[in-house]
């Protein structure tokens, strides 16, 4: 059973914070990408992207991710993640995202690379 | 040989972290199968279906970008597409070729392709060309059918690892497993449409039978009274010879079978008007400003006691118990004659069902939001057969005496079933709901099996309990419980 998504934006300097709970999947994806647009189109150029440790996403979610990870490279943005669970760490290194974006271990860690 | 021994021995760790690797991901890839069924397996539109296929796939291989299509053959015309991450030229570039029907040419690639300078002899030079402008590393073929076909698009991994023939072969797992579930959803779709037809037939001999029913109501009218006057003026001729030419009871007899005759048509259109204005105005909310019924707030108990003595007087030539059981201050609020033509109709069949010495039981429920008014019977109950026809209309349960000359409220008396048929289009009116349940008496297996009418007749009965424990119907309507 799917734990609904929920994201909430919040900021801290000049970074916005994503903060994502619930699965991320093809379909519940899409709120991700909306939040990013409402904070793009509000000029962010730092994004932190703080999942739900427990959390699941599946390769549609990652699909979705891996689109706005491009989408910030052409935007000149820079993407942080953070609350990954050790498993999907791994899976985003093994996919290919971590060459977009670094994954740190604490929100204070990633907020203090940007 | 010789040099391969000492490599494992001087670096296993590094194997054992490949290996740990090469497990991981495949137990992400079959996580990625079992989630495919999952998302696109309940899904019933084809755009849908392929969309989230594509975003599996380049999830799953962290592909740079990707796109799918399919296009009827039948039709020359797109079905489905949707992409991911291609630019504005590509997107242009693609939408033409596929909506010119320049791609159907890509059915010349017709297995899993790799698109790189090695393989380009391989496959037509133009549609290599077009692909690997689109920065496509590999080529999918995605068929439905003979007349559905298409095909997915990936671009390179992020990683810049290469697609392996193991990721080749997920990928056309992938693939299939999309195209049984877009053919299970156009099945489904088509079984669903099939449905919809036939009801929409269903829906149009029912109008039609109304038609002719009301027809027949209609043009029954006329030679009634025709029979009816006819029938007087012979009575008062033959009646004013000496000896009367023919017997008073045989005018008695033609009388009372032309008035139920009469009552039949009478009902039949009172019933048939009922559903023409339920056919017009399906909704509650349209009727209810459509026609000016009156809801009032009614004491159930003590309305019940008034409707009951009317009913005891009309069946006074009967010897049946009444008893009214239940909570005594539960309020409705409904048009009291729809209640009343409600209530009356269903003691009328209990008792019709009953034999003399007999019980009739009024129940009142109380369950959270709802009020339940049963009335039970403990009469002669209905076979299973029979149970689904009770609302039908214009069935009886014993065919022979459907013309019987028995009065109304008599034992057998039975009727058309219009009574039950007229609540239940009540009930579809005024938002209450009536249903039935009835054991068959254990004595009468089959509805030729006769019930003498009176239980000290009974062959089967000692005593009076022994009816009542023998079979009987129940009929409830429930109502929502409104605010006071």
């Amino acid at each position: 059973m799917n734990k609904e998504i929920q994201v909430s934006i919040s900021k801290k300097d000049d970074v916005s914070i994503l903060n994502i709970t619930g699965d991320v999947t093809s379909i519940s994806g899409e709120t991700i990408e909306e939040a990013y647009q409402k904070v793009s189109n509000a000029g962010a150029k730092k994004i932190l992207f703080y999942f739900d440790q427990d959390g699941y996403i599946n390769s549609g979610g990652i699909a979705i991710l891996i689109g706005i990870a491009s989408e910030s490279r052409k935007n000149g943005q820079t993407i942080r993640m953070t609350g990954l669970s050790g498993h999907f760490q791994k899976i985003f290194n093994m996919v290919g995202l971590t060459k977009y974006t670094e994954i740190f271990p604490t929100e204070e860690l990633a907020l203090k690379d940007f | 040989m010789e040099d391969e021994a000492p490599k494992n021995v001087q670096d296993p760790p590094k194997e054992e972290k490949k290996s740990q690797q090469e497990l991981e991901k495949r137990i992400f890839y079959l996580k990625t199968l079992y989630d495919l069924s999952q998302e696109i397996g309940f899904l019933r539109g084809t755009q849908e279906i392929t969309k989230n296929l594509l975003l599996m796939m380049i999830g799953n291989f962290g592909a740079f970008c990707g796109f799918i299509f399919l296009f009827d053959m039948g039709q020359r015309k797109k079905d489905a597409f949707s992409q991911r991450g291609l630019n504005k030229d590509s997107l242009d570039m693609l939408s033409e070729e596929i909506e010119s029907g320049h791609w159907i040419g890509l059915n010349g690639i017709t297995e899993i392709q790799i698109i790189d300078e090695s393989n380009k002899h391989q496959a037509e030079e133009n549609l290599f060309n077009l692909l690997s402008s689109l920065n496509l590393r590999i080529w999918i073929p995605f068929n439905i059918d003979a007349n559905l076909r298409g095909g997915i698009g990936l671009g390179d991994k992020l990683s810049g690892d290469p697609y392996t023939p193991d990721d080749q072969e997920l990928l056309l797992t992938m693939a299939n497993q999309g195209a049984v579930a877009i053919e299970s959803a156009r099945l489904d779709q088509a079984r669903i449409e099939a449905l919809e037809q036939s009801k929409k037939e269903l829906e149009k001999l029912n109008r039609a039978k109304s038609k002719a029913l009301d027809h027949l109501s209609h043009e029954l009218r006329t030679p009634l009274s025709v029979i009816q006057g006819n029938i007087r003026i012979l009575k008062r001729k033959t009646q004013s010879q000496t000896p009367p030419l023919i017997r008073e009871e045989v005018f008695e007899s033609l009388e009372k079978n032309l008035a139920r005759l009469s009552d039949i048509q009478q009902e039949t259109d009172q019933i048939i008007r009922s559903h023409q204005e339920l056919e017009m105005k399906p909704r509650l909310e349209e009727f209810d400003q459509a026609h000016s019924f009156a809801p009032k707030t009614i004491h159930l108990h003590f309305f019940t006691e008034r409707v009951l003595e009317d009913v005891k007087k009309r069946a006074s030539h009967r010897d049946i118990q009444f008893q009214i059981e239940g909570e005594k201050d539960l309020h409705l609020v409904i048009d009291p004659k729809i209640l009343e033509e409600s209530l009356v109709g269903l003691v009328k069949n209990a008792i019709e069902n009953t034999p003399d010495e007999g019980m009739v039981r009024i129940v009142f429920e109380h369950k959270e939001q709802w009020v339940q008014l049963k009335v039970m019977d403990f009469g002669v109950g209905v076979t299973n057969a029979n149970q689904r026809h009770l609302f039908n209309g214009l069935f009886h349960t014993l065919d022979t005496e459907l013309y019987t000359s028995k009065k109304p409220y008599d034992f057998g008396a039975g009727g058309k079933g219009l009574d039950l048929l007229r609540m239940k289009t009540y009930a579809q009116r005024f938002g209450f709901d009536i249903t039935a349940g009835s054991q068959r008496c254990t004595h009468l297996p089959t509805e030729r099996d006769l019930c003498p009418g009176k239980i000290s007749e009974c062959p089967h009965c000692r005593v009076r309990e022994d009816c009542f424990n023998s079979g009987g119907s129940t009929f409830c309507l429930t109502f929502v419980v409104t605010e006071r």
